[in-house]
């Protein structure tokens, strides 16, 4: 166990609590200091205690350690909760998560937490404590607390049968307190560890002899089987034995048998100096929330194995292989089918259902494969809550956002893309959305601003909307501003549809706030959202009612790696264009082609589009059609523009394996990778935002401008 | 680049392709494998010397003529055209050439420093002698740039 290791360990359990902290801190500002969520609080700022004191990280330590004599005051119902404590405590919040950003980056911590100490002391009342940690001595008492007791029989109610396994770490090893966490997790992987003892923060590393670790555990197993998996942790590892014991708890107040003759010690610093005449009746109390830390129910819930990313890409690229392979054989097939002669159609059948099945395999494969990449976005959703609190703070107004559709899953990779765009529609809805509390009265609207976040799967997308209640876009307001900024001239203004107007707000440069806030109204928000979603072949859209309220639809691909694709022909070769940004496919007259003002566009049911004939962009000669003839058309979507694209020929739609052309090739102006068909040749895959980029270029216009 | 210039080093092996008359080398070490002509799909807008990309087992491989790149006549594909992969900054990238010739080891090797001939020196790593014969070295980095 090298220190590489353990401080991956520190950072992911870090990670974890601070996620849980703010989570709980937002609780605690809204149900006032329920006793749960105090607890939880508690146990959590505990555990980030123990392990950055176990780590070396003083500072980190201290603060968490002053976090934990308030929340003991609040805990003990000394303190009430109020917005002061609230916003300490998220200030605190703030800190550490710095401090832990710099562990990350620098493998090091340092900041002054002088000022938050202060803050920190002055809300318990000023009285300066001895902080200096005191042993409670508890007499022969159940190794484990009344808590454990209870989540053993919760556990017993499912039908798992309690144990205990008892062990002894080496004298020999160091980092004892890693080394019990580290087992502790690999006997997680077969069964439920209920509880340990002694605790992780309890374990003395500067003790002499080998440390003596009894665990809890729950387990639908036959002794035999744990005996087996606990031999198999234990090997290798630093432990002089192990016993599998029958479970040893007693009711409590009996004494315990074996182990727990001995003393036992607890950090008794959660006890301040005047609750100490009281610590023989609450040490039990305070060792068992000190013992459960670390085993919050949802880390037992489950057997799960952390994989490296790579090699779940690595994973998705062969499965990638496999797909292609699987619509060559069915091709293959159905050109070997032609030509045997009919006395082979048993075989072929059996090569048909061969092929099939294959399919189907290769079909669930993918589907399992992708699906271990995929995340609920809930890890993301979990940032706004206090974003929006903080926000509404600033600019005072009340709001209340509601999440929806948390466990919608996608892949890591689009999470980790769409974060920034809902950052940005956010805090546009709380910033220029919503009205201030005054008008919102007047308009008879409720004082409290409400924003909808909801994901939602449809078919093979996600679908993601910031809905708020607030004062709607104004098409007017809009133009002005977009003809001040010289974004659009009047002739263009006067032609352009309300709709229209308001997909301005999506150009860069383009800002309705009169005057620049930190929150948002920099101008640049929009058009970030707008061209990280166009990165993700997503589509967005915007629908708005003037004094109702306005809603941003997005619709993202569910991955990045696999994708259905429409195949289309252009001058002998087959190009792919991702379904998703396909909006509608149709047959129109050439004739009913026009041009206006050198710029050619089609009408389609009362829409003007720019029409293209990518044919012109690639270097290659239209196909020959009289004006009667149809052309093929694919109306293309990027973000919120839309576009008719005409092609040669439709050729159908499949799976296709989004692969990358290689830096040799380096960036083509309107496409934005390759594929394999089924033929074994290689389909270039349209860009769509290149292909607006290409238009607008080709016809001199700015790049973003819409051309009509 | 970098190990290209070979003086007198006579372990080193080449493979010997022709251009029309013209006959070039390209060192062994660099050859990743040498496939027949196969489909190869044109990129629009890429540079002038690109042929298009293929697929080599399941991977988009950059295809370039060597014709073009020496700005020479273009021919159609004959039996004996061959695309010859090297490996090129962690990718590999295919050539297309009208025949592979065998595999030669030269007497001696000269620096391509002063020698000229009938294109630009600049794509040259050097002359490699035979008995009573030498062929031009190719420069694959700067070949491909």
């Amino acid at each position: 166990m090298n220190r590489d290791e353990l401080m991956r360990f520190f950072l992911e359990e870090a990670d974890e609590q601070l996620q849980l902290l703010e989570q709980e801190v937002l609780r605690l500002e809204q149900d006032g200091g329920a006793e749960a969520t105090i607890q939880c609080i508690f146990r959590a700022a505990h555990t980030l205690k123990g392990s950055s004191a176990a780590m070396g990280f003083e500072t980190m330590k201290n603060l968490t350690h002053e976090m934990e004599n308030v929340l003991d005051q609040i805990r003990g119902g000394k303190l009430g909760v109020d917005k002061s404590i609230i916003n300490v405590l998220f200030l605190c919040l703030d800190q550490l998560n710095d401090f832990k950003k710099q562990i990350e980056d620098r493998g090091d911590c340092e900041g002054d937490t002088g000022p938050l100490v202060e803050q920190l002391k002055k809300l318990i009342g000023g009285d300066k404590q001895t902080q200096a940690p005191q042993s409670v001595q508890t007499s022969a008492q159940d190794l484990f607390g009344q808590k454990e007791r209870d989540l053993l029989e919760e556990a017993k109610a499912e039908g798992f049968r309690g144990w205990t396994v008892r062990l002894l770490i080496s004298e020999s090893c160091e980092m004892k307190m890693a080394r019990a966490f580290i087992l502790r997790n690999r006997m997680e992987e077969c069964v439920k560890v209920v509880a340990m003892h002694p605790g992780l923060e309890e374990i003395d590393e500067e003790a002499m002899g080998p440390l003596e670790v009894t665990y809890l555990i729950a387990c639908l197993k036959e002794r035999v089987d744990i005996e087996d998996h606990l031999a198999l942790v234990m090997k290798d590892e630093p432990v002089e034995g192990f016993e599998l014991l029958d479970e040893h708890l007693k009711q409590p107040g009996r004494t315990e048998t074996s182990a727990s003759s001995e003393e036992l010690k607890f950090a008794g610093n959660q006890a301040s100096p005047e609750e100490e005449s009281l610590s023989v009746s609450t040490a039990p109390a305070i060792s068992g929330s000190a013992k459960s830390e670390g085993d919050e129910p949802r880390r037992v819930t489950g057997q799960s194995v952390r994989v490296d990313v790579d090699r779940l890409e690595n994973l998705m690229n062969l499965v990638g292989e496999l797909v292609i392979d699987q619509t060559r054989i069915a091709q293959v097939g159905g050109l070997l089918r032609d030509l045997v002669s009919s006395d082979a159609d048993d075989t072929m059948d059996e090569f048909d259902s061969i092929a099939n099945h294959i399919s189907r395999v290769v079909g669930e494969l993918q589907e399992s494969v992708m699906k271990t990449r995929m995340l609920p976005i809930e890890q993301l959703f979990n940032r706004f809550p206090r974003m929006i609190r903080d926000l509404a703070q600033k600019i005072d107004k009340p709001i209340n956002l509601l999440l929806e559709g948390k466990e919608t899953e996608l892949d890591r990779t689009v999470i980790e893309e769409i974060g920034d765009p809902l950052i940005h529609l956010l805090r546009n809805s709380a910033d220029h959305g919503i009205e201030g509390r005054g008008k919102r009265l007047a308009s008879g609207k409720p004082e409290v601003g409400m924003i909808r976040l909801k994901a939602a799967h449809q078919e093979n997308q996600v679908v993601l909307t910031i809905e708020d209640d607030g004062g709607g876009i104004d098409a007017e307001k809009i133009k002005q501003s977009a003809l001040s900024k010289k974004l659009i001239t009047e002739t263009q203004a006067a032609q352009m549809s309300e709709q229209e107007l308001i997909h301005l707000i999506f150009a860069p440069g383009f800002s309705t706030a009169k005057e620049i806030s930190d929150v948002s109204g920099r101008g640049v928000g929009m058009d970030i959202v707008r061209s990280h979603i166009e990165k993700l072949n997503g589509i967005i859209d915007v629908e708005t009612k003037l004094g109702e309220g306005t809603k941003f639809t997005i619709k993202l691909p569910l991955t990045l790696a696999i994708m259905r694709g429409l195949l289309i022909r252009i001058h002998h070769s087959t190009y792919a264009l991702p379904i998703s940004s396909v909006a509608e496919i149709m047959r129109l007259p050439r004739k009913e082609i026009h041009s206006i003002k050198g710029q050619m566009a089609v009408r389609i049911r009362e829409q003007v589009l720019p029409l293209v004939w990518i044919h012109d962009h690639f270097n290659v000669p239209r196909p020959a059609v009289r004006s009667d003839d149809n052309v093929f058309i694919v109306i293309v979507g990027a973000a919120e523009k839309r576009i008719a694209l005409v092609v040669d020929e439709l050729v159908g739609n499949q799976e296709i394996v989004v692969k990358s052309m290689g830096s040799y090739v380096g960036k083509v102006d309107g496409v934005s990778g390759a594929t394999i068909l089924g033929d074994g040749g290689v389909a270039l895959i349209l860009d769509i935002t290149g292909i607006f980029s290409l238009l607008s270029r080709d016809k001199g216009l700015p790049h973003d401008s819409l051309a009509v | 680049m970098k190990g290209e210039i070979y003086m007198e080093e006579s372990g080193q092996q080449f493979i010997a392709i022709e251009l029309g008359s013209e006959r070039y080398a390209l060192p062994i070490s660099h050859i990743h494998e040498i496939i027949k002509m196969q489909k190869i799909t044109v990129v629009p807008n890429s540079r002038f010397f690109m042929e298009g990309v293929t697929n080599l087992r399941g991977k988009i491989v950059p295809i370039i003529n060597l014709r073009k790149r020496f700005s020479m006549e273009e021919v159609s594909a004959t039996r004996t055209t061959r695309i010859v992969v090297v490996n090129h900054q962690d990718e590999i990238v295919g050539m297309v050439v009208d025949r592979v010739r065998q595999v030669i080891q030269f007497n001696s090797i000269e620096d391509a420093g002063d020698s000229t001939s009938g294109i630009d020196s600049h794509y040259f790593s050097g002359i490699g002698y035979l008995d009573d014969d030498f062929i031009t070295i190719l420069n694959i980095g700067s070949t491909l740039r």
